[in-house]
């Protein structure tokens, strides 16, 4: 075999190869992300769904809006407080499952772990106890993901 | 050379010498992944007690950025201001020697700090760190201990101790809790007791030794004087009784109106100050020490200096868990380089098999055994002397080189044993020592001009500047060094070791079988093709073109992703949170990822420690987790991936520190691309940041792209009301001082006891602070004696306020940042830079492309342009040896198609050429050219100095005497890079790999260029005014020459 013959063997081969590599992986069908944010129609907070094992591993916890004895107001866990950036006072219900969405309401004082509000969800309505910045987060979206 | 053979035995004894004193000196050597690539840099951090972003952005960073500009040498300013702490780092051009930046840049501070505002500390100019700075992270756990005696080891013994290690620049520690003793003041029990703050204060402060409330009376701290007598003089020594909280709690008040103590309106108790952040090791909360190392630190040295330093600790803190694996760079240094010296041990290994088999004569074999340690070793050597570090650079420049190392050891004892050969069989009684001489200097002249072009093709390489420059120029002066070395020894030692031991040897009895039957085959081939010289003429441009079309395809990157074992994830929740939320989500997320098989440490540090390079909030932390060595690395990583992903409302990342670092140096931001939007007023910054990022989000090849978090935080803002303040007699600095007081705490003196300094605190109960109704409430003391709640006199309201504000040469900016995954980083820029063409700015903004692809781009350019400079200074030196510019011209038009096999090779290993790519050509390039001076050289040798007719027989004969050499170089080089190549992309290797897999492609054309096109146009360009000698018949058989 000459090496001409050879050398254009080779060539071709290697031509060949080229092409064939150009195939691309496959890629796999994408899953539902941890959070989802919806628009809620006539109202500026929007609903957070979480994935159930995501807001397993970020460790949701809600407890139930009470009526403190002595005032007869409404009193939540201190801990579902959130200052939004205006200074407004929210507090995140459980509309579904796994599903959050903020509720106004309106402190009248804070003593130790309780809250005492003025103005709030509807008592035995769940807010998130534990997590409220994580679904705060959520709804601004700050993972990036689009 | 003459010479060289007189003193053949002085010149065996000096390299003999040198070996000794390279091998003695190699340990000794720094040794480090990667060079310096950091230009000199300068970080200045302002801790602004009490100030908000735009506060400090205003009133620090402004004023410290406006004093600066204009330094000698200084290119590029950044900063960043987040709530009470101003962070500016100054870049310097490459060139600048940093002990004198700093010295400018103290004497700047000088003038510019008297004028910020006082509760700014003082600006602090942190130590000089290494480009990749953290070089340890030890985890301090304990099951007895609480973290404030841990912190407080920490800070007074252990980061002590450890700063003694030579190469700690710092160490900073996370989750540092100080004791205090700290007075809360109950503001229930104070209006029961008529009590004022100001007078909790002051008796706090003069009940210890030195108070620090400068018109107090416990600011006068007093002597303790000295007795005297006739005969004796005994010195008088007051010891503070204070040592538990029980104690100060019995101190009486001052001026209170019925006898009462401290402890009748204040909690009196240990307690650590107001946290700016924290830390998690092994999934519970700890202590984490970061030691970061000085740019010209051994970093294996300090590795072992501190776990010696730690072991020595041990025994005295027999309750504390020390896990010093939590991140050590040590790790992936010893690691890379362990790969990179298996593989060039491997590669020798190959290359003596080679020699073995073409030489076929051991005492030949020998002599290229010594001498080509002999060039490696002095190489180190020189560079041992210039404290060079020896990194992953380095060695490829030395793998690279050991090809042509091995040609100029072999080419010089080849040829002396070939004419040996002849003489002795032609009967001739001339001098061993004269057929030696005679054979080197035939030789010499290629050797020479072989070796400049060589270094004349590297030289765009030390033409690079900028962090490509960093990276490859000690590849470069590695390389160089090597071939230069060589070259000495090729003319020096190699005569002078032939000398001695080819003297008596029977050479004339053996040549390589394997080396006849090759030249026979060759032989016979190259006279058909120079019979037909088109055929190989539309072969080398058809390889040629195939090579363009190829090598334009190919996509473009600038570094590859490096292997480390180590993984960082940024963790980063809504701006705002809480150290305790971010604490818990943290611990959670560690659990999991311990959980992950091959985790073997895991530790978070969370928003800031003092002094440390961390300029963020307590939303923001960062996960270190290493794995453990015999770990499924693509498993480990994807599972970290997944548990990354899964969490919800927090922004995480995972990089490696490598990685991080390269980009960070190149833009201040940790991503390949960065568009970075610069402008005034934030809003509009937020505004655009967001439209370019959904327009760069859906370019395919972009993952993960995100602008930099930056939303405002709901912030307290507490303002006097005048009037109100007025009817009461209270003046608005008399209200601040009393909140900051309850809420922050003030420190009012400290106590010293063993050597340790303890300060002393006035502060709020708990409660009286926990909340913003709370804060509303706080009484404050009026000067008619009552007290008034703190919304009577202010208004307390929660308003928005930046979380952070970035600035980069004197304007504000923002920047959307991008990964790419799934096509190549050239290509998904211009994607980018398309889409931005069409987003409006107003005026006074626009935005910048950066990162990665910039760096590419100015380093491609600037290869491209020294590129030009070198291909002329090859031509020259290519004239010079061949002294007609007719073959010069020839051969340096011939040598691109030696760069095609690299082109193709490249797109079977995945299509990107990278740098290491692109100086893998130049490597190429000057290895091709070397072959072709060898091969001409040659044919003008036989005519003029051996007189035979020009013919198609002597350019066979040519052609047939160097086929040896050529080979053995080629496979010499190419089997020293396979190991590279078969390995894979194991650690070390991420650079030198498809360095590796362009030369051996390249290595394939240029040996096929050399051995068929060359000899053809030889034969066809030279003689020209002769014209074309008609090509000869081939003969049956090739004419039988003397074997060799």
């Amino acid at each position: 075999m000459s090496i001409l013959r050879s050398l254009s063997f080779m060539a071709g081969s290697i031509v060949l190869a080229v092409a064939v590599t150009g195939c691309t992986s496959e890629e796999e069908p994408p899953t539902t992300p941890p959070a989802v944010v919806e628009d809620v129609p006539g109202s500026e907070a929007k609903s957070v769904t979480l994935r159930a094992d995501a807001a397993e591993a970020v460790g949701i916890r809600t407890a139930a809006v009470a009526r403190g004895d002595a005032t007869g107001r409404l009193t939540i866990p201190y801990a579902a407080v959130v200052y939004y950036l205006d200074g407004s006072t929210w507090a995140y219900t459980e509309t579904g499952s796994h599903t959050f969405q903020r509720a106004p309401i309106t402190v009248a004082s804070i003593t130790g772990d309780v809250a005492t509000l003025t103005a709030g969800p509807p008592v035995g309505t769940p807010v998130v106890v534990v997590g409220a910045p994580e679904v705060f987060g959520a709804e601004l979206e700050i993972d990036g993901e689009q | 050379m003459q010479t060289s053979l007189n003193l053949r035995f002085l010149v065996v004894a000096a390299s003999v010498a040198l070996m000794v004193i390279g091998i003695t000196s190699l340990p000794r050597m720094r040794v480090d992944v990667f060079p310096e690539f950091a230009p000199p840099r300068v970080v200045i951090q302002t801790a602004s007690v009490g100030l908000s972003t735009s506060d400090v952005e205003e009133l620090v960073t402004v004023p410290l950025e406006q004093g600066l500009n204009g330094l000698q040498g200084l290119e590029d300013m950044r900063s960043r201001s987040v709530p009470q702490l101003s962070s500016i780092e100054l870049l310097f051009s490459a060139d600048t020697d940093l002990l004198h930046a700093r010295q400018l840049v103290q004497e700047r501070l000088a003038i510019v700090s008297p004028s910020l505002p006082t509760w700014a500390a003082p600006p602090v100019i942190l130590a000089p760190v290494s480009a990749t700075g953290r070089a340890m992270q030890i985890g301090m756990t304990s099951s007895k201990q609480s973290i404030i005696q841990m912190s407080m080891a920490a800070y007074w013994n252990i980061r002590a101790r450890l700063l003694q290690v030579p190469g700690v620049a710092n160490v900073a520690i996370w989750n540092e809790r100080l004791q205090l003793m700290t007075v809360q003041a109950e503001p229930a029990l104070m209006a029961r007791r008529d009590v004022t703050l100001d007078q909790v204060m002051e008796t706090t402060a003069a009940a210890v030794d030195s108070g620090l409330l400068r018109f107090s009376t416990g600011s006068v701290i007093g002597t303790g004087g000295m007795i005297e007598s006739q005969n004796q003089r005994m010195p008088i020594r007051n010891v503070l009784p204070i040592v538990t909280p029980a104690d100060l709690a019995e101190v009486p008040i001052d001026g209170a109106a019925a006898p009462t103590t401290l402890g009748d309106v204040a909690r009196v108790a240990e307690d650590h100050q107001p946290l700016i952040g924290s830390a998690v090791v092994n999934g519970e909360p700890g202590v984490l020490l970061v030691v970061e190392k000085l740019p010209w630190a051994n970093t294996i040295d300090l590795t072992d200096g501190v776990e010696r330093a730690i072991d020595e600790l041990r025994p005295g803190l027999p309750d504390v868990v020390f896990d010093t694996h939590v991140f050590q760079q040590a790790d992936f240094v010893k690691l890379a380089i362990s790969n990179l010296s298996q593989a060039l041990l491997l590669g020798f290994l190959l290359v003596v098999v080679i020699l073995m088999l073409f030489l076929f004569e051991w005492r030949v074999a020998l002599i290229s055994l010594l001498t080509i340690p002999l060039s490696l070793v002095v190489t180190m050597l020189v560079l041992y002397w210039r404290e060079a570090t020896i990194n992953t650079m380095t060695l490829a420049g030395l793998v690279i080189a050991l090809g042509a190392v091995v040609d100029d050891a072999i080419i010089d004892a080849e040829n002396i044993v070939r004419r040996l050969r002849e003489s002795r069989l032609a009967g001739s009684d001339e001098r061993v020592a004269s057929v030696i001489l005679r054979a080197s200097l035939e030789v010499r002249s290629p050797i020479v001009y072989a070796t400049f072009i060589i270094v004349a093709a590297s030289i765009p390489v030390f033409l690079l500047s900028g962090l490509t420059g960093a990276f490859f120029r000690p590849l470069a002066v590695a390389y160089t060094l090597a071939i230069v070395a060589s070259m000495l020894v090729a003319l020096t030692l190699t005569p002078a070791l032939c000398l001695i031991l080819l003297r008596n040897a029977p050479v004339e009895r053996r040549t390589s079988p394997l080396v006849r039957w090759l030249q026979r085959h060759y032989a016979a081939a190259l006279y058909r093709i120079v019979a037909r010289p088109r055929r190989v003429y539309a072969a080398a441009v058809v390889v040629t073109l195939l090579g363009l079309g190829v090598g334009s395809g190919l996509g473009q990157s600038l570094f590859p992703a490096f292997q480390e074992r180590d993984f960082l994830m940024h963790w980063v929740g809504v701006p705002g949170t809480s150290v305790q939320e971010t604490e818990r989500t943290t611990t959670a997320v560690s659990r999991e990822l311990l959980a992950v098989p091959g985790v073997r440490s895991f530790g978070a540090h969370i928003g800031q420690a003092l002094l440390g390079e961390e300029v963020f909030g307590v939303n923001f932390g960062e996960n270190w987790i290493s794995l453990a060595p015999d770990a499924d690395y693509e498993a480990a990583r994807e599972q970290i991936d997944e548990v990354a992903a899964k969490y919800p409302g927090l922004f995480a990342e995972v990089q490696t520190y490598l990685d991080e670092r390269v980009e960070e140096v190149l833009t201040g931001g940790k991503e390949p691309i960065i568009v970075r939007v610069y402008g005034e007023d934030l809003g509009v910054l937020r505004e655009k940041s967001g439209e370019i990022l959904d327009l760069i989000a859906s370019v395919p090849g972009v993952s993960n792209a995100h602008t930099d978090i930056s939303t405002d935080i709901p912030q307290i803002d507490v303002e006097v009301k005048l009037d109100a303040a007025e009817k009461l007699g209270l003046k608005p600095g008399d209200v601040r001082r009393a909140a900051a007081t309850m809420v922050a705490g003030e420190e009012v003196g400290d106590i010293f006891r063993s050597g340790r300094a303890y300060d002393v605190v006035v502060w709020g109960t708990p409660e009286s602070r926990g909340d913003v109704t709370a804060l509303k409430r706080l009484p404050i003391d009026t000067p008619s004696g009552t007290k008034v709640p703190l919304s009577d006199v202010a208004t307390v309201v929660v308003a928005p306020n930046p979380n952070a504000i970035e600035r980069q040469g004197d304007s504000r900016r923002l920047d959307v940042g991008a990964s790419v995954e799934g096509r190549d980083l050239a290509s998904v820029v211009n994607d980018i830079n398309a889409k931005l063409k069409g987003v409006q700015f107003p005026v006074g903004y626009h935005a910048e492309v950066l990162g990665e692809y910039k760096e590419l781009q100015s380093a491609q350019s600037r290869l491209v342009t020294s590129a030009v400079v070198a291909g002329v200074l090859i031509l020259l030196l290519l004239q010079a040896s061949f002294r007609s510019w007719r073959l010069a011209a020839l051969v340096f038009f011939t040598l691109p198609m030696a760069l095609v096999g690299g082109i193709l090779a490249a797109r079977l290993a995945g299509g990107v050429l990278s740098l290491g790519s692109l100086v893998g050509f130049f490597t190429v390039f000057g290895i091709a050219a070397r072959n072709s001076i060898l091969l001409i050289n040659h044919c003008q040798h036989l005519e003029e100095v051996e007189g035979e007719e020009f013919a198609v027989a002597l350019v066979v004969r040519a052609a047939r005497e160097r086929l040896a050499p050529i080979l053995m170089t080629t496979l010499a080089t190419g089997l020293a890079l396979v190991p590279l190549v078969v390995l894979g992309q194991r650690p070390g290797h991420e650079i030198e790999h498809p360095l590796a897999v362009v030369i051996l492609g390249g290595l394939v054309t240029s040996t096929l260029l050399s051995l068929f096109v060359v000899p053809s146009l030889y034969l066809r360009f030279h003689r020209a005014p002769e014209s074309a000698q008609p090509p000869e018949s081939p003969p049956a058989t090739a004419p039988d020459r003397l074997p060799g």
